[in-house]
This record gives C-alpha cells, structure tokens and sequence, in this order.
C-alpha cells in the first residue's frame, strides 16, 4: 500500500508547486519600459533600417545608466467580447477584426467621419470614365510597409529582395482585391464586391475552385499601369461603387509575407502592415496591443493623440461594465439591468452609438394568409414602434417606416414614404383582407432568434397585435431558436409548409448606399430573396437605380423604391421596426468620433492623458 | 495494483471512443454549420460548399470520423475553421492551463475549507459550531457562482478596490507547459475566480464529511475502539475519519475532471481565457474539430478522475482489494 501512499503524494505535490513556487518574483515591469523606449529611438532612425542594432545597443546601456521611466504612452483602453478571429483584411467579416484591420493597414479611400463622405487615403484623386465603367486612382508611394519585431518593439521598413525599401503601390492593391475574387478565402464580402469588378465573379464561382484557370485571374478588370496609378473596371455603371473603396476586402496586402507564412501571416511577429498603427501584442484570447507606426508619413497621423492601445477580450458585459466603473478602460457597454442607473448616474459620460442596423420582421409572401399583401400591411401598421422602442429597448433606438436609414445614401428621411404605425389602417387592410377584428384567421408562427432581448420583442408583437388587430395570442405562435436555426428556418429553399410566416432579422450596412438596403436584401433575383418575392416594377426601379449616375435622380429613384414597398399601398414584405442605437458608458476624458461605416479610426480618438491617470490614482 | 491500472486503461479505450463517436455525430446533427452565418449575414451558398469542402465537411460522416480520428493519432487535434491562423492543439494549449490552474487552486481551496469544517460540525454535532457551519455550508451551495461572483467583484472590485476585478494573471508560455510564473500578479488576480469556484464546492464537501462523519461514529468498531480505552482523539483520527472520507473522495472524481476542464460560468464572469468557455464557443460557431477535442480531453480526465479514486479507496479502506 506505501507505494499508493506515495502516487497521492506525487499528485498532491504536482498540484502544490504552484503554491510553493511563489516566493520567486520577477520583474515585469523593467522589461515593458525597455520595449517602449526602443519604439522612440526607432523613430528618430526612421527608415534606415541597417542602423536598428545599434540603435538596441544604445537603449540597453540607457536603462543600466539612467533607471527614470519614459513618459507613459497615450493609452486607449477598452475590450472587445471576443478574439480577433482575423486580421487578414480579404477575410475579415465582423467588427472586432475590421476595427483593427482600419487602423493597421491603409485603403484605397477613407470614410469621412462626420459627413460620410469618401475621402483620399492611400488614393490622393480619382477620375471616373464617362460610361461610369472605369475608374483610375492616383496613389500616393510614400507609405511604406513596416515590420514590427514584439521583442525588442523595433518597426523596421520592409525590404525586397534587392534590398529596396518597399513602399504600398498600385501593384499591392491589385494583389489585394484579385485575391478577394478567390473563393478559396472563404470570405462573406467577396459577394459584395465580385459583381462589380469586371471577371471577379468569374473567379469566385469558378468550377472547379482549386485548379482556377490562370487567365480568369488575369482577366479581372484591376491594373497598375505605374506604382502610382490602379484602375478598377467595372460590369455596369455602378454609381455606388467609390462607396464601397474605403472598405477592407480592396485593401493592399503584402503578397511576400502571405507567401512566406502563409495562414500564419496574421500573427505579431509575422504580420506586415502599411496602417498608422502596428500589432505589438496578440495573446490570443485575452488581449492585443497596437502601438503608433512610427514610420508613418505626418500627415496621415489623423488627428487623434492615441499612441498605445490596449484591447482585452472580456466576454461578459457586466464584467466590462466593473472594469469602466473602476477607471479600467475608457468605453463599454451597459448591462439592460444596470442602464436606468447609469443614466440617472452619469448623464455626462454617456454617449449614443447607432450602428446603422435596422431590424424588422419578415413576411413569407407565398405562404397564406401572408401571401395577401393587406394581411402584412396590417401586421406591420399594427405594431407600436415609438412604445416599443421606449418600453422595450429602454430608449435605445429609433422607429423606422421604411428599410434603409439615415446616414445612407439615398435612403428617405425618417420620418418621411413608410405607413409606420396606424391602428385603424391595420384593423381596415385586416378587415379587407376577409379578417374582420381577426376573426377566422388561421394560426400563424413568428420565428425569433434566441435571447430574452428577442422574447421581449416577439412578446411585445404579440400584444400589439392582440390589442390592435383582435388576434389572441394564441392565433400568433411564437418560437424561438439560434440564429444558425432561424437563418435555415427562413432560407429561401425551406419549403413553405417548414417555413414560419414571420420572423425577426436585422440587416447592418456594408457601405452607406441605398442598393446595400433594397438591392442586396429586397431584390427578387437576390439568392437571398427570404421573403420569396416575385419580381415588380420595384425591382425594375432597384436596376435602373444602381446604374444612374445623376445622384439626384437616384435618389428619387430610392424615394419610389421604399414607397412600392412600405407605403400605403406597398408590398410591404416586410415590417420595419427599428434602428438600433447603443448606449455607450465612455469616460469624459476621451473624445471619440465614431465611425458609422468600417472600422473604427482609432487614430482620430484623443484622450486628456491628466484626467485619465488622475481617475486612475497616479 | 499495477495490471489492475492497466486493465482498467485499456477497458477506457472504447468507452472514450463512444463519447466522442456520440458528440461528432451529434454536433453534426446540429442544424447550420461553421461557414452558415457570417455574424448576423448568411454566407452566400457557393463560398459555403467551397469551405465545408476544404475541410472535409462534404464528406459522408462515417468518413469525416475516420479521417478525425486519423489525425487524433497522429497528434493533431485538428483546424480552427473559422479562426485559420489556429488550430486546436493552440487553443488547448492556451486554454487548457488555466483551467487546471484555476482548478486545482479552487479544490484544494475547497478540501482545506472543507474537510475541517465538515470534521468539526460532526464532533460538535447540534452545538451552535455545527449549526454555523451547516448554515453556511447550505448558503455556500445555494448561492450560485453567477451571483457570488459578480457580487464578490462588486465588493472587492469596485468598492474597495483592494483586488483585481478580472483577467487571469499568467499566460503563456507556460512552466512545464501548464504551469504559471506565480507572480503577485498571478496570485492577486487569483484570489476572486478561486474563492468564487471554490466555496460551493467547498460546502458540499463539508456536508457530505459531516453526514459520512456521523454515520461513521456510530458503528460497530468505533464502538469497539472505544470498549479497547483508546483516547477520543485517536479513535477519530485513526479509526473514523478515514473510513468517512470514502464518499469525499467519490465526488473528487468527477469534481476534478469537471473543474480542471474548464468551468463556464467562472471563466465567463471574470474574462479568463480557459476552456470551459470554449466549450461553449464551439457549439455556437460550430467549430466540429475543437468540440469534439474538447469532449475527448474531458472524457480523459473523467476516466483519469474515477481510477485516481478507486486508488483512493484502497488506501482509506484497507478491506477494499483490486487485484
């Protein structure tokens, strides 16, 4: 039996190393300072990448000799609820990775923060074609594309083969948007670009998508005729097109270090990036630290003060929440059950964010009674928004009439084309339509996604319709499952009797144009088509739409699209509800313009560092 | 002893095998798949049936086990689909150590606490100590960890501002891979997750101590220990409290398979990038190859946990033989 004795012996000793080893402390701190010490020195080196070793030598001899801290770096700290799932831009999909693809690498254009507009970035002019189908960018060639060692915290400038510094030039960003026609990325927002370019769509629904014909990729409508010159051809006239440059798929890439590393590029250590910011720190899972780019040309610096940032992944809301109450980072989200409080508490750092989603239910037009447009015009006017936005998302939003919101290009004003909210239109369209206060309709189902958030919503329709329509909660079935659930659920091949007759959705913009909102969710030859609409004389407007030039004229072909849809006599396919705005708890000493489309610009955030590190005690 | 190890090792083998054998089949079952959705958008179809091809998910099932099962021997764990720059032997190696930090910080945490207060209740039966220690024992099962956690951040966090409100304070590289560097940093952040896993479990351990305590007491041979004029003191310690703790060490079992894999809700609440939050996180995203690893790994350390404890029951009870 002693030798069982000593096997728990062992494995309570394993586990009590971790107790027993604590009295070996290190010093971290020491390190940390020495990495950003490095950091300034390599910026008065600038670009002579040969002299960096020594530069090293320098700053070890500097901390033997003189022990007094640099300065601490501007610090933007806040969280994200997950890990990066990519910093590839050609593959990213969602915000965490966008917002810091934006601040480390350059595009093609930039998002005017206020007015929305497109604005130079890597291209300084551009000039369109008179048929609308070509479209010429001057670049800049002064970015360069830098390195950034986590070690020692040197940024050095790439270099080619020849041992010439390598700047970002037309070429990359042929690379780049050819490879966003690959379907081998696997990437959502290569649907969005490939029916413009000229053959990106060839590419991307390629037969056989391992073995891509070398001239399909040669014939995508992208050149460099000069480093300093790119030129986009494109399918038909799409007037929205420039809206859509500032985005991530079309950044510039560099080939070399994908080639070199292959799925790995992304990671510190091995990324190269031509951004105002670059990757110091990804410890996957629990946090990421950008810092300046000190290579960067001065007048793309933007006109934030923010030199350091640091993004910790905090999954839970209310423990982000404990983090900004207690000076930890500068900006999170509120938990619903803490919102009044913090309202009430601090008025003063408290902002709104909209995301420019609009959510809505969706109708199936070809399963009765919904097949009937009069059934869905009184679903949609039967439902209370300005009380739901108040009651049930405590303030956090806006009613909507129509799809599209303000902010894009062409969508109506708010307030104007929609029937909105109007009871006794709802009970008249339900009475035409052979339901009188309800009476004989048939059991329908409305299909939510999961979370209590979307019971409260689909609960709250339940008794809209029952108080302004007559129809008792049970003739209204609701349901909910996962959002995986509920996007097959209401895919346009579930047969109709599998289908639900309503469903809740939200649809966030990929760029700030009207053909985003009815062209790439109402259209009838969309694959997406959820709704099952047969094409109209709307969808014929939706064509003409994306190929006028006259920005007047579209948007008065935009005004007539919403109204076919959501007017008084539309088709109404499906009911608008509401934009979501966030409120956002942010500490008074930063100033951050947000950005409605893209990432964030980070480099346009300025932060009081003295009130920061007042609240923060030092 | 030793065949009896190695007996029960390779009976282990299928049951592991059907575990994981069920999870594959019924994550597939799951309606979506990992490239359905791209966040609140759904992939368009021809870029879908690209990817699930690249990753084999167009295959027939029983072949898709197959070839999992091939890479398992070889070592590898398989890919992160919808995070490429990964794979699953990286997530379980940042993840899994502090699962097993926090774990066995929280079990001997919960045996220390445990085990003296449960003895003591017993001893002092219907005494005011045993009723305090019962009533904080039921409270300490009662309040879940999602409200004590939340609650003890409140208090230390935020009010008085004395400990680290979240984040584990060590990550890799790992020590011996999987072990901290114990800094203060360590062991500051340490102290909330730990107390917040490891009171509940703690309770439980003090009661089930105190009803096996108890019933021990009343035996044949304590009384027989007793009629020989041992003292009271060496009847307890050499004769009854060993025997009483048999059941203790039943639930460790199970206990340390569960906590050392990773628990959910503590890693959710305090941000610590263990695994019990992958868990969850594959089942969302569908992440076939992480799940059905994770599975795995816990099931090994369930088989682990059960044989460490019938060791554990030769040792307190000498009547019990394996061989």
């Amino acid at each position: 039996m002693s030798r069982n004795k000593w096997i728990i012996l062992i494995l309570v000793l394993v586990l009590g190393v971790v107790v027993l080893s604590a009295c070996s402390q290190s010093t971290p701190e020491v390190v940390e300072k020495v990495v950003e010490k490095t950091v300034v020195v390599t910026q008065v080196v600038e670009k002579e990448v040969e002299k960096t070793v020594v530069v090293t030598e320098v700053v070890e001899k500097e901390v033997v000799v003189t022990p007094t801290p640099q300065p601490e770096p501007v610090t933007l700290r806040f969280y994200s609820t997950t890990d990066i799932p990519t910093l590839d831009p050609q593959i990213a999909e969602d915000v965490v990775s966008i917002n810091m693809i934006e601040n480390l690498f350059v595009h093609l254009t930039n998002y005017d923060l206020e007015t929305a507009e497109i604005i130079p970035e890597t291209a300084t002019s551009w000039d369109i074609s008179d048929d609308g189908l070509t479209y010429t960018f001057h670049l800049r060639t002064d970015i360069p594309w830098v390195k950034h060692n986590p070690v020692t915290g040197e940024t050095v400038q790439e270099v080619d083969a020849d041992g010439n510094p390598r700047f970002v030039t037309a070429n990359d960003f042929v690379y780049g948007i050819k490879r966003a026609c690959d379907p081998n990325l696997g990437s959502y927002y290569s649907s969005i670009i490939a029916p413009l370019i000229v053959g990106c769509e060839d590419v991307l629904n390629a037969e056989d998508p391992e073995n891509i014909p070398q001239e399909l990729i040669d014939a995508i409508g992208v050149e460099a005729p000069d480093d300093a010159t790119l030129v986009i051809k494109l399918n038909f006239p799409a007037s929205y097109f420039l809206s859509m440059t500032p985005m991530w798929t079309m950044a510039a890439v560099p080939e070399w270090a994908i080639d070199e590393y292959g799925d790995k590029w992304i990671e510190a250590g091995n990324i190269v990036t031509n951004g105002r910011f670059v990757l110091n720190e990804w410890v996957h899972g629990v946090r990421r630290t950008l810092l300046r780019n000190p290579l960067m040309p001065e007048d793309m610096y933007g006109t934030g003060n923010v030199e350091k940032i640091v993004v910790s992944v905090v999954p839970d809301v209310s423990t982000g929440y404990a983090l900004w109450l207690n000076n930890e980072v500068e900006t999170s989200g509120i938990p619903d059950a803490e919102l009044q409080a913090h309202l009430e508490k601090y008025p003063d750092e408290t902002v709104q964010v909209p995301d420019l989603a609009v959510f809505y239910f969706g109708f199936r037009e070809t399963k009765p009674p919904f097949d009937d447009p009069r059934v869905r015009r009184a679903f949609s006017a039967a439902f209370d928004r300005e009380k739901f936005v108040t009651e049930v998302r405590q303030g956090q939003g806006l009613p909507m009439k129509h799809f599209a919101p303000p902010g894009i290009f062409g969508a109506p004003p708010i307030d104007e084309v929609g029937v909105g909210f109007d009871p006794e239109f709802a009970k008249q369209q339900l009475a035409e339509a052979g339901y009188p206060n309800c009476e004989g309709f048939p059991t329908v189902t409305l299909l939510g996604y999961s979370g209590q958030a979307t019971l409260n919503w689909i609960e709250f329709a339940q008794q809209q319709w029952q108080e302004h329509l007559g129809c008792s909660p049970d003739v209204i079935q609701i349901e909910q499952q996962s959002f995986k659930e509920l996007l097959a659920a209401t895919s346009a091949k579930t047969p109709d009797e599998e289908a639900p007759h309503m469903w809740t959705l939200g649809w966030g913009p990929d760029y700030p144009d009207e053909n985003n909102w009815v062209g790439d969710v109402l259209w009838c030859e969309n694959p997406g088509n959820r709704m099952k609409r047969e094409c109209t004389e709307a969808d014929d407007l939706i064509v003409q739409a994306r190929e006028e030039t006259d920005p007047a004229k579209r948007v008065e072909m935009y005004r007539q699209i919403e109204e076919l849809f959501f007017g008084p006599e539309g088709e109404m396919p499906m009911a608008p509800l509401y934009l979501r705005i966030a409120y956002v708890a942010q500490h008074s000493w930063l100033t951050a313009p947000r950005a409605l489309f893209g990432g964030e610009q980070f480099y346009n955030w300025s932060i009081d560092q003295a009130a920061q590190m007042a609240a923060m005690g030092k | 002893m030793t065949r009896y190890i190695i007996r029960r090792l390779i009976v282990s083998i299928p049951v592991l095998f059907a575990i994981v054998l069920f999870t594959f089949a019924v994550v597939h079952a799951l309606p979506g798949g990992p490239f359905s959705t791209v966040g609140e958008k759904a992939m368009p179809e021809h870029i879908r049936l690209i990817m699930e091809r690249r990753y084999g998910l167009d295959q027939p099932l029983y072949i898709q086990f197959w070839n999992y099962l091939k890479m398992l021997a070889s070592g590898d764990l398989g890919p992160m689909m919808r995070m490429p720059s990964q794979t699953v032997n990286d997530i379980v190696y940042q993840t899994w150590p502090v699962s097993i930090q926090l774990g066995s910080l929280a079990v001997i945490l919960a045996f220390a606490i445990g085990i003296p207060a449960g003895i003591l209740a017993a001893l002092k039966r219907n005494t005011w100590i045993d009723y305090t220690a019962t009533f904080t024992a039921v409270l300490g099962v009662s309040i879940n960890n999602i409200v004590l956690g939340p609650l003890l951040i409140l208090i230390f966090g935020v009010w008085l501002k004395v400990l680290p409100i979240a984040f584990w304070g060590a990550e890799p590289p790992w020590i011996l891979g999987f072990l901290p560097k114990p800094t203060w940093n360590f062991w500051t952040h340490a102290v909330l997750p730990v107390v917040t896993l490891g009171t509940a479990m703690s309770a439980s351990i003090a009661r089930l101590t105190r009803a096996s305590l108890l019933e021990v007491m009343m035996s044949d041979y304590i009384r027989t220990a007793r009629a020989k004029g041992l003292k009271e003191r060496a009847v307890i310690i050499r004769h009854a409290l060993k025997n009483s703790l048999i059941p203790v060490a039943t639930i460790l079992g199970p206990l340390l398979a569960g906590v050392l894999t990773g628990t959910f809700v503590v890693e959710q609440i305090f941000a610590l990038n263990g695994m019990g939050r992958q868990f969850l996180m594959s089942i969302e995203q569908r992440e076939y190859f992480l799940l059905s690893s994770l599975t795995l790994i816990y099931s090994i350390m369930l088989v682990l946990g059960n044989l460490m404890v019938d060791i554990m029951y030769a040792w307190l009870d000498p009547r019990i033989r394996f061989d």
